[in-house]
């Protein structure tokens, strides 16, 4: 019994560890359960497999800090609306993201409010 | 000069055996070499028959409260203890898994066929089913000529696959997949190891694709392990490339962890 209930303990909490989004490589490196904003600039887009990249210089308590974001697959982004032309360098852009445990400058991304006001993904 | 000399030597070695005859032998199990899928002209009329999978197609999750409830893997003996140990280390790590493989490496079957973000595509030849797997650019056979499984399957992320129709349904048996990889975080299968998969188009919507897998060890799994994939298919998407050292941000250090640059 007590074994049993180790098992159910372990399956239970594992489950809650996965992720939808888990493919190239484990998410269990995002704190995926918090979201945090990240007003910024863009520095770099990179639009290719196996994951698409934002780089970023973001206003964070009145210093520039530069934050890597990591995206899904680029096809996968197509079917949310995403193409390689939504954003360029030197937009401004403010960034939902899922950090890194770590408390390192990354994140996966969430959504995005594009310099026209129009959003993409998950902006809540 | 002798480098020169050196050069000729070793290309002449390597052009030697272009120039003999390559043949391997009838695939095991076929009675006639003709009905070979590598005898595919002549043959493609055949095809007609087969359902329409036209398009790509992309792993669809519901994880709604309508969602069908998916088994558990239940694995027994050692491979149990192996689980159980990962994942309390990774609750001891606040969450964060360790992996036996470097991401740019792919996860073989039968986790290949469950990925999200990647899409798929499925080609019909003669005496063949060929999957493109957009993730690591991966291509996967399936072979319907009625060839068997050779006696010795080297073991790899694919193994051997063989199938045949049953009406629109593809039946597929697949060995040999190697024993080092992960069949879900944590957990790995023997050797004994047989995926066997259901794939066809759902009865109530033509553009959703189910692969009812049944996986089986003797050695590692208390029951069999069933699991139910569907795909929504993309009509006129396509793959896109998928170099994996081309755009690597995330290595996996000595210790097994995932990096991000």
């Amino acid at each position: 019994m007590k074994s049993t209930m180790k098992h159910m303990f372990a399956a239970l909490s594992f489950a809650a560890l996965a992720t939808p989004v888990a493919a190239h490589h484990s998410y269990s490196m995002f704190d995926m359960q918090r979201t945090i904003v990240l007003d910024a600039t863009v520095t770099q887009f990179r639009w290719s497999n196996p994951h698409a990249f934002i780089r970023v210089s973001a206003d964070v308590d009145g210093r520039t800090e530069e934050w890597s974001i990591e995206m899904t697959s680029p096809n996968n982004l197509v079917q949310e609306g995403w193409t390689r032309r939504s954003i360029k360098q030197g937009d401004r852009v403010q960034l939902y993201v899922h950090p890194l445990r770590s408390g390192a400058q990354g994140g996966a991304y969430s959504g995005i409010v594009l310099p026209d006001g129009s959003t993409l993904g998950t902006v809540e | 000069m002798r480098l020169s000399v050196t050069l000729l030597a070793g290309l002449v070695l390597a052009a030697g055996p272009a120039s003999a005859q390559i043949s391997s032998p009838v695939p095991e199990g076929l009675a006639n070499a003709e009905d070979s899928a590598g005898f595919a002209k002549g043959r493609y009329h055949e095809l007609d028959a087969l359902p329409d999978w036209g398009g790509i197609w992309f792993v669809s999750f519901n994880r709604g409260p309508d969602a069908e409830p998916q088994a558990e893997l239940q694995l027994k003996g050692d491979y149990l203890m192996r689980l159980l140990e990962w994942q309390a280390e990774v609750r001891a790590n606040n969450g964060v898994e360790r992996r036996p493989r470097g991401n740019c490496s792919p996860p073989g079957l039968p986790r290949i066929m469950m990925l999200p973000q990647y899409p798929y595509e499925f080609l019909f030849t003669p005496g063949r089913v060929t999957i493109n797997q957009e993730a690591w650019m991966q291509t996967r056979t399936i072979w319907t000529d009625g060839r068997g499984h050779p006696e010795y399957v080297d073991p790899s992320y694919h193994g051997h696959s063989i199938g045949h129709w049953e009406g629109d349904t593809l039946v597929v048996e697949t060995v040999g997949i190697s024993a080092e990889l992960e069949i879900d975080d944590g957990a790995t299968h023997s050797d004994q190891f047989v995926l066997e998969e259901r794939i066809h188009l759902s009865p109530d919507d033509p553009n959703v694709l189910v692969n009812e897998m049944r996986m089986t060890d003797p050695e590692a799994f208390a029951e069999p392990w069933l699991v139910t994939t569907r795909y929504t298919r993309d009509r006129h998407g396509t793959l896109i490339e998928f170099q994996c050292s081309q755009n690597d941000r995330n290595p996996v250090d000595e210790e097994g962890y995932t990096q991000f640059d």
